[in-house]
């Protein structure tokens, strides 16, 4: 075993640190239900790329309405400078676009394999693609070189995305 | 579905996920230059909103796309518009917690839940899906997918910082 330089996680109480956990499996499966909406927005529409723009429409509202209630009870928000602006790539903007192609799979082949070997097939496309940007340090990520764990988490996702998609 | 068919579904779906990996470096970038996390939030959906109109009206122009009658739209579920709202804000919601246990149990503790959910939808057949009942391969394959990030996330050392490319070895042995 080598040697893990661990960051300590911040401490927090147990009942709070039992909220955390609710919290992170309430996440884990909304992101399923997501599928779900998207899968049923569909089904009701037959227009996938109507249903992409509804989707998003609400979204856009959504976390609108959530961002102008922040700067509601506290004004005071971290602001960009024009200097923030200028500095940041031309790409950085378009990670919910990216990220569309997940909701346009959603909408058009989700029901055609069942939404766990879609969550199945999207974590292991995810994950070995991250594997490859750490192992480079591409996009604004330090380089975290290809290790036997890592190698070994591929193998493993790769086999439990097989096992879903078959059984 | 013929075999073809299938795998190709398959790997779209792969690459669809690839592509999240890009939109966590885009959404990582982006909130270190705009330093406001719902700020990024309303700008990537504002550009993804753009995105998919632009896709809407070349489909309707280029090929005769079909448009829900409005029977369809009543007699789509009230809950389903909401997808997207409901992923990305259970996405940004749960960040705001993962500096308490670390990003590997985050991961697994959220792909847990996120693959329990989906089995219980596709056993039960809910929201649209065929029904899949959760045969013992399917619980065994949800966890070696949750193993799996909780060991890839587990080995996050970063590498040493590059060497300087060439060293005169003058300079070296000093």
């Amino acid at each position: 075993m080598t040697a893990r330089t661990s960051v300590r996680p911040a401490t927090l109480g147990r009942g709070a640190m039992i909220l955390v956990f609710v919290l992170m499996l309430v996440g884990g499966a909304l992101r399923s239900v997501e599928a779900g909406c998207q899968n049923s927005l569909k089904l009701a529409l037959h227009n996938v790329f109507l249903c992409g723009v509804i989707s998003y429409a609400v979204a856009l509202a959504g976390v609108g309405a959530i961002f102008a209630v922040t700067l509601a009870i506290s004004p005071r928000q971290p602001w960009p400078s024009r200097a923030d602006l200028k500095a940041m790539p031309r790409w950085a903007p378009f990670g919910g676009l990216t990220g569309g192609a997940a909701i346009f799979a959603m909408i058009t082949v989700a029901s055609s394999v069942g939404v766990s070997t879609f969550n199945a097939l999207i974590i292991a496309g995810q994950m070995l693609l991250a594997v490859v940007m750490d192992h480079f340090g591409v996009m604004g990520f330090p380089r975290r070189p290809v290790s036997a764990h890592r190698l070994a988490g591929c193998a493993l996702i790769v086999v439990g995305a097989y096992l879903m998609a078959k059984y | 579905m013929g075999a073809v068919a299938l795998g190709l579904i398959f790997v779209f779906i792969l690459a669809a996920g690839g592509l999240r990996s890009v939109e966590v470096g885009c959404q990582n970038t982006q909130k270190f230059h705009l330093k406001n996390m719902w700020l990024c939030a309303v700008v990537s959906y504002a550009v993804a909103l753009a995105g998919f109109s632009i896709f809407l009206v070349i489909s309707t122009v280029v090929s005769h796309s079909p448009w829900p009658t409005w029977a369809d739209v009543e007699r789509m579920p009230w809950w389903a518009p909401f997808g997207g709202l409901i992923g990305g804000v259970a996405v940004l919601g749960m960040i705001t917690v993962a500096k308490y246990v670390g990003v590997a149990t985050f991961n697994a503790v959220v792909i847990v839940a996120e693959m329990l959910v989906a089995l219980v939808m596709d056993d039960v057949g809910a929201m649209g899906f065929a029904e899949r009942h959760a045969t013992p391969p399917r619980l065994l394959a949800a966890a070696l997918i949750a193993v799996a990030v909780y060991l890839m996330a587990g080995d996050s050392r970063e590498a040493e910082p590059r060497q300087p490319e060439f060293v005169p070895a003058r300079e070296a042995a000093r």
